[in-house]
């Protein structure tokens, strides 16, 4: 696991319609859906690759996504 | 964005110097004549991959987008959807051993799907692009493609089904699981969606590591030599200069090769930190046995060598995030930003301790 503290995932229940996307796309299975909605079962785990906000239908998800790459940052 | 707007733009041509021998025939759809290619590896495809996996021809690795088929043409083929990566091509080519497919190919410059879509290349306007262009859902006659799931970081079914009419099935995150993807109708299971990044992931990134690091112990030579000439007046001789530099050679190995390696093993969870504890002991042993590196016995410039191995190994070591399948934007914004000034304190610590060991 790498350094997880300053994380920018963020899920507005109020706008999920549990329709399970997020849950397909995450490569690390940070989402799961219980009772009809989207919950962050492993948050520390998200490397904000955008796929999860990229999908969802409602705009429930928000991640300021990039690459996890030294060269990337300026 | 319009379909219009998506459609109106110039396509990048790309030659097929690296498929025209996988190229076995060619057939019809929509009066375009798609290439049907081989499933076979040859030594041309193995040469091809260790070259890149070198560094050799990394960036010029790639196919021409679009169409094409692997086995024979009928109804109800699936069709896949990929980047314009010719290593890609040959792990989906050789791993997916269904009797028939369709590839849809995007324009990803000849990069991986992963990374591609992390740039946005593969994305919805790509797929939107390409899936009209094709007209796959007529010619073709389906109503889904396959996506990987590592394409799905800029890519948003909804747009796409908006303006072509093909919903996105996400496939497994490997090729390999394909073909019990496709049996199971479509159906991935957990394991399939779970990204790994075991020991051999990261064996085969390690050649290119080691090569591309180099690069950073080069300039060293001729500042050693210069560093001679103005500390003694006259030059030494040259090979005097490399063996001082081989502890570097052997830093790097240490950071592009056994750091990828041991890296679940290592203390904290930054990667800068992680090199340091590897380099550490390394180091101190180095600086025990100076004179066989001809370091010299003064203090101060064996304390500038050994802070330059351990920011030298810190920095290789951060640059492999880009490498890895887990580390997040946000942490290394922190790290990098982090390790630069401390790096930056470091280094001129270094100098000054140079410099004050040659004076006194």
């Amino acid at each position: 696991m790498y350094i997880s503290k300053y994380n920018t995932l963020k899920l507005e229940l109020a706008k999920c319609i549990g329709c399970g996307l997020c849950k397909t796309v995450c490569p690390h299975r940070v989402f799961d859906i219980k009772k009809d909605r989207a919950i962050l079962m492993r948050r520390e785990h998200c490397l904000e690759c955008g796929a999860c906000m990229s999908n969802c239908p409602t705009g429930a998800i928000e991640v300021k996504a990039g690459v996890g790459c030294a060269y990337a940052i300026k | 964005m319009t379909l219009q707007e998506i459609m109106n733009r110039p396509e990048t041509p790309y030659g097929d110097h690296h498929i025209a021998h996988l190229i076995e025939g060619y057939s019809s759809v929509g009066g375009k004549q798609v290439p049907v290619l081989s499933r076979d590896i040859t030594s041309k495809d193995i040469f091809g991959e260790i070259k890149v996996r070198c560094g050799i021809g990394r960036y010029n690795y790639y196919y021409p987008t679009g169409l094409y088929l692997i086995g024979e043409a009928k109804a109800g083929l699936p069709v896949i959807v990929t980047s314009n990566f010719k290593l890609t091509l040959d792990k989906l080519r050789s791993q997916l051993k269904l009797e028939g497919y369709w590839l849809l190919v995007l324009d990803t410059k000849g990069i991986n799907v992963w990374c591609a879509a992390g740039k946005g290349t593969f994305g919805t306007e790509e797929l939107i692009y390409q899936l009209t262009k094709w007209q796959v859902k007529s010619k073709l006659n389906t109503n889904s493609v396959i996506v990987p799931q590592l394409g799905a970081s800029r890519m948003s079914p909804q747009i796409v089904k908006q303006l072509t009419g093909i919903s996105i099935d996400y496939g497994p995150i490997r090729a390999k699981d394909l073909d019990v993807y496709l049996a199971n109708n479509r159906v991935a299971d957990e394991s399939m969606r779970q990204v790994h990044f075991h020991w051999k992931d990261r064996l085969v990134l390690t050649p290119l590591e080691l090569i591309n690091n180099f690069k950073f112990i080069l300039p060293a030579y001729p500042v050693l030599v210069g560093w001679h000439y103005f500390t003694t007046g006259h030059t030494l001789s040259l090979a005097i200069p490399l063996i001082q530099l081989s502890p570097l050679i052997m830093m790097n190995f240490l950071g592009s090769v056994v750091f990828p390696l041991m890296l679940p093993f290592l203390p904290t969870r930054g990667f800068s930190t992680k090199g340091i504890t590897l380099s550490l002991p390394v180091s101190m042993l180095i600086l025990a046995n100076s004179s066989l590196f001809h370091l010299g016995n003064n203090i101060l410039s064996m304390l500038s060598w050994f802070l330059i191995y351990l920011i030298f190994t810190g920095f290789i070591t951060l640059n492999f995030t880009g490498s890895t399948t887990f580390t997040s934007f946000s942490g290394v914004e922190f790290e990098v930003k982090l390790f630069r000034k401390i790096a930056i304190a470091i280094a001129s610590i270094a100098l000054l301790s140079a410099m004050v060991g040659y004076i006194f």
